[in-house]
């Protein structure tokens, strides 16, 4: 190739190579996230009662390094929300989870977490017309998600547990979950942020999942 | 005296040039001498009388001709007719030719679907042999890169959705034997072309979640119509073009389909 070209070719292979960047997560937005499973094929349609256990249950015991959740601020945030929820859901609620024998009972727990990472950046980068030409430095952070999980049980469907007597003898029944719910975003640093969105992610948990309508919607 | 005339004899013929009419006229009389070991060869090759003076074989005869397009019947000099540059410099048969192209790309149908974003990153290296001097074949090796970012979007199987950020690649990488055929207009800097290729692509599907990632990789049979235009500026050139990648659905995955616009340059 004509030595002419050699510039040329190299303007190419760079082009080429950066705009190869891959496409990542990297603002504030990513971190928001709304996960539902169901048992497999479960149907919902029969359901029509429903109980909300009280109070909102503190997972950090079962967290790695948890962080303290501002319960006076998300727990009504998310028992109200839930509340809204399965009632446009089709859903009647009863008082007692025991007494009132609901079709299901739903659980919120809530925990949040410190996760930790590295940031590299060009310190006054553009700053009025000056440009960092070092290294960027590697700064550690942390970004606090709190998450909120949602675990709807069928009391009525209990079943013996097919480990019992193995390791003890002592006869066990187990609920099985029907549903769970899952979303997860920044630890709000403002009520104002938590009360737009818990609701706002409660609603998107089950507009994902639609066969939970009474009367079925699968 | 005859001993001294016979001498002198002998050597007029020994100096006389071939064809000469010195040695045409020599008497037969009185007897020759005994013959040289390698007779002249005047003696053998006889030349009219008439003849001009003859030319060293390596001397070209004048260029005193008449025209084979002079019309007039008229007869005169010519000019010398040269090779040029141009007529020697028009033939590209037989010869190979590199072209390392940028290669920018845009998903079509399920394709654009799945990955929407205008990609810039992207390559292809192809080599074409001149068979005639407007058809080359040659083998194309290339890689688009087709993405997008999407907010809020739900994943969804029977039992489970997820909804959050994702980012969507689709990598395909075609290996494929191509043919182009060469217009040539009246500014011959200017070579628009069309061709194709066929052979495989190998494409990957990945969806990334922000704690999961799911891939989809095949191999497929796969062509690509193309058109484009080459600049020559006698030794290289450069090259623009289109191509409509096609890749077929395999049992393993869908059928992908994109455009790539590849700016590059070729070597003659």
């Amino acid at each position: 190739m004509n030595r002419h070209y050699r510039p040329i070719i190299g303007i190419l292979l760079a082009t080429s190579a950066a705009s190869c960047a891959p496409a990542s997560f990297d603002d504030e937005d990513d971190t928001d996230m709304v996960i539902t499973m169901r048992q497999p094929d479960k149907d919902f349609s029969s359901y029509r009662t429903y109980a909300i256990t009280e109070p909102v249950v503190d997972l950090g015991a079962y967290a790695e390094d948890p962080i303290q959740v501002p319960h006076s601020v998300v727990d009504p945030l998310i028992l109200s929300s839930l509340e809204q929820e399965m009632d446009e859901a089709g859903y009647m609620r009863v008082a007692d989870a025991m007494a009132d024998n609901p079709d299901v009972v739903v659980t919120p727990g809530v925990v949040a977490t410190n996760n930790w990472g590295w940031v590299s950046y060009y310190p006054w980068y553009g700053y009025t017309g000056y440009y960092w030409y070092y290294p960027p430095v590697p700064v550690p952070v942390n970004t606090p998600l709190g998450s909120v999980i949602i675990t709807m049980l069928d009391p009525n469907a209990t079943m013996r547990d097919p480990n019992a007597g193995q390791m003890d003898d002592e006869e066990r029944t187990l609920v099985p979950v029907i549903w769970t719910g899952a979303m997860r975003s920044l630890l709000y640093d403002s009520d104002e942020a938590a009360a737009q969105d818990i609701p706002e992610l409660m609603d998107q948990m089950f507009d994902q999942s639609p066969y939970l309508k009474v009367g079925g919607a699968q | 005296v005859n001993a001294r005339w016979q001498r002198l004899m002998l050597g007029l013929a020994l100096l006389a040039p071939a064809g000469s009419a010195a040695a045409q006229t020599v008497p037969p009389e009185p007897p020759a001498p005994p013959p040289p070991a390698s007779p002249p060869p005047a003696a053998t090759t006889p030349a009219p009388a008439t003849s001009p003076p003859a030319y060293p074989a390596e001397t070209p005869p004048p260029a005193y001709e008449t025209s084979p397009y002079d019309e007039s019947g008229a007869t005169g000099p010519v000019p010398p007719t040269y090779p040029t540059f141009q007529r020697a410099a028009a033939t590209r048969k037989g010869k190979v030719s590199g072209a390392l192209q940028w290669s920018m790309g845009l998903g079509v149908g399920s394709t654009n679907e799945f990955a929407n974003d205008y990609s810039f990153g992207g390559f292809a290296v192809e080599g074409r042999y001149w068979v005639a001097d407007q058809v080359t074949v040659g083998l194309l090796w290339g890689w688009n890169a087709l993405h997008e970012k999407e907010y809020n979007k739900t994943y969804s199987t029977e039992n489970l959705a997820i909804t959050s950020t994702q980012v969507r690649w689709i990598d395909a990488m075609p290996l494929q034997l191509t043919a182009h055929y060469y217009l040539e207009l009246g500014n011959k800097k200017l070579l628009p072309y069309l061709g194709a290729g066929i052979g495989t692509a190998w494409t990957q599907r990945q969806l990334v979640l922000p704690f999961t990632s799911y891939t989809q990789d095949s191999w497929h049979f796969a062509f690509a119509p193309e058109l484009g235009i080459l600049f020559n500026t006698g030794r290289g050139g450069l090259l623009l073009s289109t191509r409509l990648n096609y890749a077929v659905e395999t049992d393993d995955a869908p059928e992908e389909l994109w455009f790539s616009f590849n700016v590059g340059l070729m070597e003659f």
